[in-house]
């Protein structure tokens, strides 16, 4: 008899067709499980194609952002002004918009608000000028023409600081590549240094902090020990390609770490923009006299005898800042007593400017508490020297443009300022200690030379 | 009565040679198919990821460039990889609109699976070559002279 509802293979129809449901169940989950794993994969190489993609990207950007600031360097800080422009790097592997501009990066007195610590001094804030530039990096892959929409914006920021006033106290660069810093000197702070990788410097001091300039640093000849002088310093930084100096080398005949700073006579970006920035007309600018050796003039402590005698009483209240034309002979007389320094300490900074191929030699007497500054210059290569005496402790800024300069003290002397040198620096006899300038830095702020450096800044 | 005790020979049937052989070939399509897939997404994996590393060293090689690293140094600092080689063409001086600027051609050649094709214009293909296909992306990098520098 047939078993009416089994199939022939025994069981009850039911029941297989509950099999071949479960078996089509387990197909279709394997199935899509399948799909997803080939979905998946897909997705991969998706994204490893966009990610080749992105890199090109980024690599478009980080041409953008270097396009940026090369356009900085030679462009937005050595003028005064300057139109909207878009820069393209050819077969599209970069695009910049700048915007017109109408300051100077050289002269402002606004303060950063966001600092990255990349340049010569992380402490403090320093001054800032900034331009937005747009950075372009998506271009169409059908194309290639750019997408203009949404570029990134990136905050080129000029930024510059007296080094000399803020915590570097010897910065030491190269008017002719053979510069020579040595002597007794101890530099109870950053000691700066530029040697390029052609220059023959020589550096023999010590001091508690060594940093570099320049693009391409040589260890050569630089021997500078820390301040017990028991061991060599290693620099602490990245040096970065600094800055006016970089750019007298490259648009006058003056060397790689000239530093043409007391007088614009040879530095067209700035002379050419008029842009006054040089120590001497700051010093004009804030009151000074200007002497010739064949003036005879007697008012306010500063004395000049017709014949290029002249001397400077730093304790005069009234001493105005003074530019003085080749004279033969000078002498600047400091305080010899506490009162005497207390009656002069925070009086306004006096700047003396001195330019001479005939001076051989300025006497510092006494000691001296008054804010000063003492520029130098000349176009020969004869030595300067500057005399201090026993226990002498002036506070002074100086900066040598061409000047070679020997320090001499019959003893042990004190400075408090910063020393910003392009030229020979020895320390002829004695012992030299410089240090920070620590009661009022910021009166030196606006007089000093800035140096300068340029980093790329994300606005978030 | 008998036929109650034991069932009928048509009822006791069991699957046939030609099903068991259906059964079979289906199966073993569908072994042989799921073997395939499997060789080719593991095969697929090890392109991606090489072809993910080799733009990973791209993007690398071109940040240190730009950093300031010459393209020697660059090449000893990059990690060694036995599917990608990182090459940098010469150096050259670029003005751009009055600016100048360091210009170097990076490339990374990857050797994305040990197979033979190419990959070229974006799209796998060719096929029995004797040497293994690579997948090769190029880049101009540009930096500034003004670019930080190592103190060496």
């Amino acid at each position: 008899m047939r078993n009416i509802g089994n199939s022939r293979k025994g069981l009850p129809k039911r029941r297989q067709g509950s099999i071949s449901v479960v078996a089509l169940i387990i197909c279709a989950v394997g199935t899509m499980g399948l799909l997803g794993i080939v979905s998946i994969m897909q997705a991969r190489v998706v994204q490893v194609d966009a990610m080749e993609e992105e890199c090109l990207r980024h690599i478009r950007e980080s041409n953008g952002r270097q396009l940026a600031k090369d356009f900085a360097f030679r462009r937005i800080w050595t003028s005064a002004s300057g139109d909207a422009e878009t820069v393209e790097i050819p077969a599209g592997w970069g695009r910049i918009t700048v915007p017109a501009w109408n300051r100077t990066a050289f002269t402002t007195t606004m303060r950063a608000t966001v600092y990255n610590q990349s340049g010569p001094d992380p402490s403090g804030l320093p001054y800032q000028m900034s331009v937005d530039v747009s950075v372009f990096s998506r271009v169409d892959p059908e194309t290639g023409d750019w997408i203009t929409v949404a570029p990134r914006t990136v905050s080129t920021r000029i930024q510059s600081r007296p080094l000399a006033n803020a915590g570097v106290l010897l910065d030491a660069r190269s008017q002719n590549a053979v510069a020579t810093v040595s002597g007794n000197l101890n530099v109870h702070g950053k000691a700066m240094i530029w040697q390029g990788a052609g220059s023959d410097n020589s550096f023999s001091f010590n001091a508690a902090q060594l940093y570099g300039y320049s693009g391409s640093v040589a260890k050569s000849n630089v021997e500078v020990q820390d301040l017990s002088g028991a061991g060599a310093l290693a620099p602490r930084n990245l040096p970065g390609l600094t800055l006016p100096n970089w750019f007298a080398a490259a648009g006058s005949t003056l060397a790689p770490g000239a530093y043409p700073v007391i007088f614009n006579d040879d530095w067209a970006p700035f002379y050419s923009n008029a842009i006054a920035p040089s120590i001497e007309e700051r010093a004009i600018a804030i009151g000074a006299i200007s002497l010739a050796a064949n003036t005879s003039y007697n008012r306010f402590g500063a004395v000049c005898n017709g014949a290029g005698v002249v001397t400077v009483d730093l304790n005069s209240l009234n001493l105005p800042s003074l530019v003085l034309d080749s004279p033969l002979s000078l002498t600047i007389t400091g305080q010899t007593s506490a009162a005497a320094r207390l009656a002069v300490e925070n009086l306004a900074p006096v700047v003396i400017v001195i330019r001479s191929a005939t001076l051989p030699a300025i006497n510092f007497t006494g000691g001296n508490a008054r804010p000063l500054i003492v520029a130098l210059t000349s176009n020969d290569s004869a030595s300067l020297t500057l005399s201090f005496g026993d226990g002498a402790d002036y506070r002074l800024h100086l900066l040598a443009d061409r000047q070679p300069l020997v320090l001499n003290s019959a003893g042990t002397s004190t400075l408090r300022g910063g020393i910003a040198t392009d030229d020979d620096l020895t320390v002829g006899a004695g012992t030299f200690h410089l240090r920070a300038e620590t009661a009022h830095p910021e009166w030196f702020d606006q007089l000093l030379w800035r140096s300068f450096w340029v980093e790329t800044y994300q606005q978030l | 009565m008998n036929s109650s005790l034991h069932p009928s020979r048509r009822s006791r049937a069991g699957y046939s040679l030609a099903d068991t052989m259906i059964a079979a070939t289906i199966i073993g399509i569908a072994v042989s198919a799921a073997c395939s897939l499997t060789l080719g997404m593991n095969t697929q994996d090890e392109i991606a990821w090489r072809a993910s590393r080799g733009t990973a060293l791209l993007e690398n090689a071109t940040a240190l460039y730009a950093l300031g690293l010459e393209p020697a140094t660059v090449l000893n600092l990059l990690p060694a990889d036995p599917n990608a080689e990182v090459s940098f063409g010469e150096e050259a001086a670029e003005t751009i609109e009055g600016l100048q600027l360091q210009a170097v051609d990076v490339s990374v050649t990857t050797t994305t699976a040990d197979d033979t094709g190419s990959w070229t214009a974006r799209s796998w293909t060719g096929g029995g070559d004797s040497t293994p296909p690579t997948r090769t992306t190029n880049a101009r990098v540009y930096r500034s002279p003004f670019q930080l520098v190592p103190f060496p």
